[in-house]
């Protein structure tokens, strides 16, 4: 048996191989993306033709010509050091090599079948690197800061979505601290539309004598326009520019206010 | 978290778009893909888009035009049409390779699968520029020979319909 008749019988037949180029053989396989297009898998046959399938310890090049990256680039661009690592890092996991935006894996016709399952999974785990898309990653804002405050603030007492006026529901308070006596109120800020709510909320529990402090934690400050940013750093008394600079001031600042 | 119907994803294919962002003159090579982009907004200019060219250098027949929306929130951006070339198959014609067009649905959308997985074959192009071409057509890109030159004359057989 070459190599081809090997992989349909390791694929119980449920698969096919077409001739793409010379040298090429496109994968026929029930193997495919999230919108229902199939894998672009190739085999290149070796440079010695039919002699190279039909010997069992020649290796056959698992290549998908590019097409991943092609795919992943309609929505989704490597190019952060971050992003790099984290593409290199699938690819380590899963033993496959990129070179000039080409991913491919090297197997013996006895584990093709191994071999092309395993691609499989590395070429869709590059596809779902779409989800580290920023604005994806944005709407886990207040899930990740929900985290952070739950695992390591539990001592300040924090109450999550909280009304200081009862019977203002439009002016509810993300988070609750009481460190000391006065409760301190959180705003998680991931755009103008919240960053205008908590300036709002910050003036009319002025306007109602209530004492509290307040502090506005920003998912990235910079994507709010001057005007916003001036009007909530007028009525709020402490922010934080990122999570991650929450992350690591929260406690130092949540204690000196217990002091 | 924004939800849409069939009839407002159409309207926002088929709604007038100038170029905000112009594409390159030509196709810059990025490792082994051909690639190029522009960015888009609506004539009223209430909804942006970007739209992506891809054509493999191997494989010229494989390649991919598609239209990203923008809506400004939840559930964030997402492809609403693409034109393909002709790769391994898809699942609705697993064994062929074919001209095809992918849309997003409503149903889809709303349920947060943000992939368009409906799929059917066109005759509308045979190639990388004529799918442009039917591409710019379809989502009403205004004055496309600005950005394309000679573009409106790519389509060989121009009697094929425009699917809005």
């Amino acid at each position: 048996m070459n190599a081809v008749e090997i992989l349909r019988e390791q694929f119980n037949s449920h698969v096919a191989v077409r001739e793409k180029r010379p040298g090429v053989l496109q994968l026929v396989a029930p193997l495919f993306h999230e919108d229902g297009d199939m894998m672009d898998i190739f085999l290149d046959a070796p440079e010695n033709g039919a002699d190279g399938l039909a010997n069992p310890t020649q290796k056959l090049r698992v290549s998908d010509h590019g097409l991943t990256l092609m795919r992943l680039s309609y929505t989704f661009e490597i190019d952060t050091p971050n992003k790099e690592k984290i593409f290199h890092r699938i690819l380590a996991e899963n033993g496959v090599t990129e070179e000039n935006g080409e991913l491919f894996i090297d197997a013996v016709p006895a584990s093709l079948y191994t071999s092309l399952l395993q691609f499989s999974q590395a070429v869709s785990k590059v596809c779902n690197m779409r989800y580290f898309k920023r604005e994806v990653l944005a709407s886990l804002f207040e899930e990740m800061l929900a985290g952070f405050i739950q695992e390591q603030l539990p001592r300040f007492r924090p109450s999550e979505k909280v009304l200081p006026i009862p019977d203002r529901d439009d002016l509810e308070v993300d988070w609750e601290f009481r460190p000391n006596g006065v409760p301190l109120y959180l705003f998680a800020v991931k755009d103008a539309n919240r960053a205008r709510l908590a300036t709002i909320s910050c003036l009319e529990f002025q306007r109602h004598s209530l004492k509290f402090k307040s502090i506005a934690v920003h998912e990235d400050v910079d994507k709010l326009g001057r005007k916003d940013r001036n009007r909530l750093t007028n009525a709020c008394d402490k922010q934080f520019t990122s999570l991650e600079e929450f992350k690591q001031s929260a406690l130092s600042y949540l204690e000196r206010e217990v002091a | 978290m924004r939800t849409f119907t069939d009839e407002e994803l159409a309207g926002l294919v088929a709604c007038s778009k100038q170029v905000v962002d112009p594409p390159r003159r030509e196709m810059r090579l990025d490792g082994k893909m051909k690639r190029n982009d522009m960015t888009l907004e609506s004539e009223d200019g209430k909804h942006a888009f970007r739209v992506f060219m891809r054509q493999s250098e191997e494989f010229p027949e494989n390649f991919s035009v598609g239209l990203m929306y923008f809506p400004g929130e939840d559930p964030g951006s997402f492809q609403l049409v693409r034109c393909n070339g002709q790769h391994g198959g898809e699942k609705v014609h697993p064994h062929h390779a074919l001209f095809h067009i992918h849309r997003s649905k409503a149903d889809d959308i709303n349920a947060g699968i943000l992939e368009p997985r409906n799929i059917e074959q066109t005759n509308a192009y045979a190639s990388f520029r004529e799918a442009l071409s039917h591409f710019c057509a379809m989502i009403q890109l205004e004055r496309p020979d600005d950005y394309f030159p000679g573009l409106s004359q790519a389509r060989l057989f121009p009697g094929d319909e425009v699917q809005l």
